[in-house]
């Protein structure tokens, strides 16, 4: 193919699309990381830190949302279009990643005032599953690395089972008044948030094999009865 | 195996007369017909201008009444290969090919096969609107005065079926005897369309139908196209990727000559399993 008469003007779009979307992950990553930290650490500024960085990623969002319908105003086709559907989901993806920390951060903020509140033990061990999930996810979607994406599907379940750890420890320390049921709820809420970034980690990994592959690995069970 | 191209029979040779009853039998054709492969290419159909090979080895299966995009870059041999499927290279000095391609399993290079009919049987409209400079209704039944039929009622009810067939009845159909320079170009080219419908052809080729009108005239004739391939099989060329999305079922992608890939549209233009394939659809070359 010598005689390439490449749309340059499109390129860039798409360059711009592409590094809009990887800086948003980035600030993603980091508003999780800060939230969780700000769990662990019972420290406030980090939970303000994580609550103000949302609206950065709220921007990018928008922005990436404006540039997509622009590049697909254009008409791309092939791996052009799935990058930019895909890229859109994605993007959406990251923006709730951005709510669920914030709602952390917000929690951790409640139970930092609270005198007596203890961080719950599978929290951390929860928030890093979580954060390695992300992380490998946007790694897979950086190299194009389709199995390291389907890696993080499978390891969504286990976030489930710790979810609902969290959950049942919670109530029963309530119930047994070894907990205050303020106390109680944050646990839940905040496993119930890492939980759901975990779902967007698993979203996020389906889209890099759709771009990749082509494949639409949502719904096995629909797939196969068709 | 080198065979030349006959030359196309005299214009003026009458090709056996349809009646009606035949006519609306193809309309009526049966769902298992409309499944089955209309045009076949085969034994790597290959073609010459002169000494210069323009298409190489080419074996498809054009389906029966779907309508299939041919695609690719200038020069790549898609307009060629639609007019080989009417015999209209015929006209040129010095062409050959070998390999053969059938229309209803019959070989259209068949010596025994009249030219006329073969057109009459593959209708074309090419990119730019070309009405005679006679009336919409002498537009229309210019074929059927050539073939000779002069029946006013079977010639006031082809001009009305073919003016319907191509969504323009009811925009001339108080002004038929007027002269057809005098409709816009959308119009003119639905005219060239009901010209060719008027036939009662099999199969219509299309070379870049809306190049040269603009977004309004467009959407009706993709319409249109989307309409006619309940009765009739339509190839197209076209440079318009989005064109080729929109209404056609399978694409053919064509550079320097050969076909690179051929599949359901959808899979073509989401999906390529080929990289030339790829690069041209998405832009990067063409």
């Amino acid at each position: 193919m010598s005689n390439r008469t490449h749309i340059s003007h499109l390129e860039s779009e798409f360059s711009e699309f592409k590094k809009k979307l990887l800086v948003m992950a980035s600030h993603a990553e980091s508003i999780m990381d800060t939230a969780v930290r700000s769990v662990i650490e019972r420290d406030t500024s980090l939970a303000n830190d994580a609550e103000a960085a949302d609206s950065i990623i709220d921007r990018l969002e928008m922005e990436l949302d404006d540039l997509g319908i622009k590049i697909l105003s254009q008409a791309p086709l092939a791996r052009d279009l799935r990058m930019i559907t895909s890229g859109m989901k994605i993007a959406k993806d990251l923006e709730r990643v951005g709510d669920e920390s914030t709602t952390i951060a917000r929690q951790a903020r409640v139970m930092a005032e609270a005198p007596n509140s203890q961080t719950p033990e599978r929290i951390p061990e929860m928030a890093k599953m979580v954060s390695k999930m992300l992380s490998q996810s946007l790694s897979a979607f950086v190299s194009g690395n389709t199995q390291s994406a389907k890696a993080v599907i499978k390891q969504d379940k286990k976030v489930d089972a710790l979810n609902k750890e969290v959950r049942s420890v919670s109530v029963q320390a309530i119930t047994e008044n070894k907990l205050t049921a303020d106390s109680g709820l944050n646990h839940i809420a905040i496993a119930r948030c890492l939980e759901r970034i975990g779902d967007h980690a698993k979203n996020i990994a389906r889209d890099v094999v759709y771009l990749f592959e082509a494949k639409d690995i949502r719904h096995p069970k629909l797939q196969s009865n068709s | 195996m080198t065979e030349l191209m006959k030359k196309p029979a005299p214009t003026n040779q009458t090709a056996p007369l349809q009646t009606e009853s035949q006519a609306l039998g193809k309309a009526q054709a049966t769902t298992d017909q409309i499944e089955n492969h209309l045009i076949k290419v085969s034994d790597d159909f290959s073609f010459w201008y002169g000494k210069n090979q323009v298409l190489f080895d080419l074996n498809l299966a054009i389906p029966n009444r779907k309508v299939t995009a041919l695609i690719g870059p200038s020069g790549c041999g898609k307009s060629t290969l639609l007019r080989c499927f009417n015999r209209m290279n015929d006209l040129i000095e010095g062409i050959h090919h070998t390999g053969d391609i059938s229309i209803s399993d019959q070989s259209i290079f068949d010596p025994s096969l009249e030219i006329i009919s073969l057109r009459k049987k593959v209708g074309m409209v090419f990119q730019k609107y070309n009405p005679f400079p006679k009336s919409i209704y002498e537009n229309v039944v210019f074929s059927l005065r050539v073939s000779g039929r002069t029946n006013k009622a079977l010639l006031d009810e082809t001009v009305e079926r073919s003016l319907k067939r191509a969504a323009l009845w009811d925009e001339v159909k108080n002004r038929l005897h007027e002269s057809a320079l005098g409709l816009s170009g959308g119009q003119m080219q639905r005219l060239c369309i009901a010209r060719a419908v008027a036939n009662e052809p099999e199969v219509i080729l299309m070379d870049e139908p809306c190049s040269a009108l603009d977004p309004i005239a467009t959407g009706k004739i993709e319409d249109l196209i989307v309409e006619l391939k309940e009765n009739y099989t339509i190839v197209i060329v076209t440079h318009n990727m989005q064109q080729a999305t929109r209404i056609s079922d399978r694409t053919a992608f064509f550079y320097l000559g050969k076909l690179i890939e051929y599949s359901d549209t959808k899979t073509l233009f989401t999906n390529p399993s080929e990289k030339q394939t790829e690069d041209y659809v998405t832009g990067r070359f063409g």
